[in-house]
């Protein structure tokens, strides 16, 4: 992979915090690496933000270590060094509460200043990121009266407003509308194509998945899987292979088992029934299989063969990281499997 | 890497400012962001200055029309005007002083703000901005009074500058006090209920106490005690007769009960500290509260 390759700018080690005898996030390793977009993934309580607020200081770590790349090497973050190491980094946290009665434009500034932006060229690039996120004729409003969303926007904006080279947002889509979304993952994938890095959080798995280079998953404050998209796909050996039929046939229990049967030999699963199930919801066919692209193509032509009228086939990515995910935190939640560990690369790899 | 290394300095270089100068910009631009933050509170603590004038005007007003006779001279006059002073100040310093840590946990404001900027810089630069705010509102309530005396009176003595003082240095004083409850107290509300309750209940507490215990020492502990110096540096009474200036007799000894010199228990009261006891009380009193607020601040961690 290309990106192994580049300069590691942030790396957690064993990072642990407690809180009384609860510990929220537990020897938590993750380097980040210069250009990349890493998406972390965990369901409510998993410790995300916990954990991105030992990256800001707005909590000290019990345990463990944060690196970040300041003039070339990587420094040891203290209290000490605080200011200068988080610098270029620009946060978001939690969802954002502003002082009400302010104005983004002095909200934006103050913190443009404080970040040692250039004075002058403070208010053309707060006009410049509201516009980004469509607040443009909110500049001089005050917050107190903004939506959710749009107080949201504007977290995100103040986090970029200084030119950070580095992004740390906390769920930045949290109660945005499907539009917005879509234009902030944009906004992202533009950040990224200028050289930033960006790490970001969510529970939803679509949010990250389509703009990250590789997927962290957070689950009860331990990391149990850190890779591409790709490889955790594969990793996950159970993806579910969407088929659609012309017409939903009278007696589907027949048809299921006819499907199954041409499909059970090129499954590359050891599963030998219950390959092939039924979502009454989708109204389609499911049949698991590898993931391999070899086996997608055989199962295609041996149904093309057996001249099953397939209108829809297809592997939605998104669907199949999805079971991973559920069945990696489920796992953690009932066994405590060390097992997931498996699928955490580290830069060592390949 | 040397040239990595040496490309990254200097793209800072002109991006940031460095050392002092970025510290005493980042301070600036704290107090420049906390007088716009508080131009509401500005206003309205403006308006309490002119309530609690017109209140003691109205007062002088209805006395007056009582036929009871005007004081004589400005500074008895002024002194009319100062019985509240203390109160006034303690509205004020809740005002500005209030939220200024406990709001940015409670609202988790500080999520934002404190990766930007040390906490250090950011307590100095509220500190200046919020205090210079109270202060403007006292000065506003002595304008006010000022104006009212020379009016009525065609002159003002000079003895109005040293209350003016000494009440700038209370204000500090107590704003510190409020300051100290906010490092580590919840909320706001909390803040300004445990400030109002130190200052109008226990202080007094403390010193029925001592008067009724009956020690000599001066109460250089008690907060509330170094707001009489406001009034007392302007001038005081004796028998009917006022007298301009500090009073060098500080301790009255006096009786409870009906009538003048009543057969109750007997009472010791310190009436107003001296100069150098005013000046060193408040000033420790300031340091070791905006210290000890600072220091928490400084240690508490977001939740
Ligand atoms: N200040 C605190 N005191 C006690 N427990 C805390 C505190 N902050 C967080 N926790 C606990 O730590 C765990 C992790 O919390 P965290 O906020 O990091 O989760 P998260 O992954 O961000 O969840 P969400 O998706 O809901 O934002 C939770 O169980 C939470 O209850
Ligand atoms: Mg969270």
């Amino acid at each position: 992979m290309p990106q192994n390759n580049k300069e590691i700018i942030i790396n957690l080690k064993n990072l642990t915090k407690r809180f009384g005898s609860f510990t929220a996030v537990s020897n938590f390793n993750l380097e980040i690496r210069k250009g990349e977009i890493i998406g972390l993934l965990g369901p409510n309580g998993a410790g995300k933000t916990t954990t991105m607020k030992m990256i800001a200081r707005l909590l000290n770590p019990d345990e463990g270590e944060i690196w970040i790349k300041d003039n070339g090497n990587l420094e040891l973050l203290t209290g000490k060094n605080m200011v200068t190491l988080l610098d270029h980094i620009g946060f978001l946290i939690e969802n954002p509460t502003f002082y009400e009665h302010m104005t983004p434009r002095k909200i934006l500034s103050y913190f443009a200043i404080l970040k040692g932006y250039p004075k002058k060229k403070i208010p053309k690039r707060i006009e410049e990121v509201l516009a980004l996120v469509g607040l443009t004729d909110w500049i001089d409003k005050k917050v107190g009266t903004f939506s959710k969303g749009m107080k949201q926007k504007l977290g995100v904006v103040s986090a970029l407003i200084h030119d950070p080279d580095i992004l740390i947002l906390d769920e930045p889509q949290t109660g945005l509308d499907p539009k917005a979304r879509r234009e902030t993952r944009e906004m992202f994938l533009k950040l990224k194509n200028q050289g930033k890095t960006i790490f970001l959080s969510s529970h939803l798995l679509y949010e990250v998945s389509e703009i990250s280079d590789r997927i962290a998953i957070i689950n009860q404050g331990k990391l149990i899987a850190f890779d591409t998209m790709k490889n955790l796909e594969m990793a996950s050996k159970d993806i579910k292979l969407q088929i659609q039929l012309m017409e939903l046939p009278v007696d589907i229990e027949k048809k299921r088992v006819e499907l199954e049967e041409i499909i059970l030999p090129y499954t590359g699963l050891k599963l030998k029934s219950k390959i092939v199930s039924f979502n009454p919801e989708l109204k389609i066919f499911e049949a698991r299989f590898n993931g391999e692209l070899t086996n997608q193509r055989k199962i295609l032509e041996e149904l093309t063969k057996k001249e099953i009228d397939i209108v829809n086939f297809s592997v939605p990515r998104a669907n199949a990281l999805e079971d991973l995910y559920i069945q990696l935190i489920a796992g953690v939640a009932t066994e405590e499997v060390a097992e997931p560990q498996a699928i955490i690369k580290g830069d060592r790899g390949d | 890497m040397n040239i990595v290394k040496e490309e990254t300095i200097e793209s800072r270089m002109d991006k940031v400012p460095v050392g002092l100068k970025k510290s005493l910009t980042q301070v600036g631009a704290t107090v420049t962001f906390e007088f716009k933050r508080n131009l509401k509170n500005m206003f309205i603590s403006f308006g309490i200055a002119v309530g609690i004038y017109i209140l003691s005007l109205v007062i002088n007003l209805i006395q007056e029309g009582r036929g009871a006779e005007s004081p004589a001279s400005a500074g008895e006059y002024l002194t009319s005007y100062l019985g509240m002073i203390g109160f006034f100040i303690l509205i004020i310093a809740v005002m500005f002083a209030g939220n200024i840590i406990a709001l940015d946990y409670d609202k988790h404001t500080g999520n934002l703000i404190f990766p930007k900027i040390t906490k250090g810089r950011l307590f100095l630069g509220r500190v200046i901005a919020r205090y210079l705010l109270s202060a403007l509102a006292v000065l506003v309530y002595y304008v006010l009074i000022g104006a009212t005396a020379l009016i009525k009176y065609g002159d003002l003595p000079i003895e109005i500058l040293a209350s003016l003082g000494w009440a700038m240095l209370y204000t500090f004083a107590v704003f510190a006090l409020v300051a100290f409850f906010s490092s580590f107290l919840k909320k706001t509300s909390t803040t300004i209920v445990v400030s109002l309750v130190m200052m109008l209940m226990v202080f007094n507490l403390g010193t029925t106490i001592l008067m009724m215990t009956g020690v000599t020492w001066e109460p250089l502990f008690i907060l509330t005690y170094y707001a009489n110096i406001i009034t007392y540096s302007v001038g005081y009474s004796v028998a009917g007769v006022f007298v301009i200036g500090l009073p060098t007799e500080r301790f009255l000894e006096g009786s409870i009960g009906p009538g003048v010199g009543g057969d109750g228990p007997t009472f010791m009261r310190w009436i107003t500290p001296d100069v150098t006891g005013a000046i060193i009380g408040m000033i420790i009193y300031s340091v070791i509260l905006i210290g000890a607020a600072y220091l928490f601040f400084r240690r508490r961690q977001q939740k």
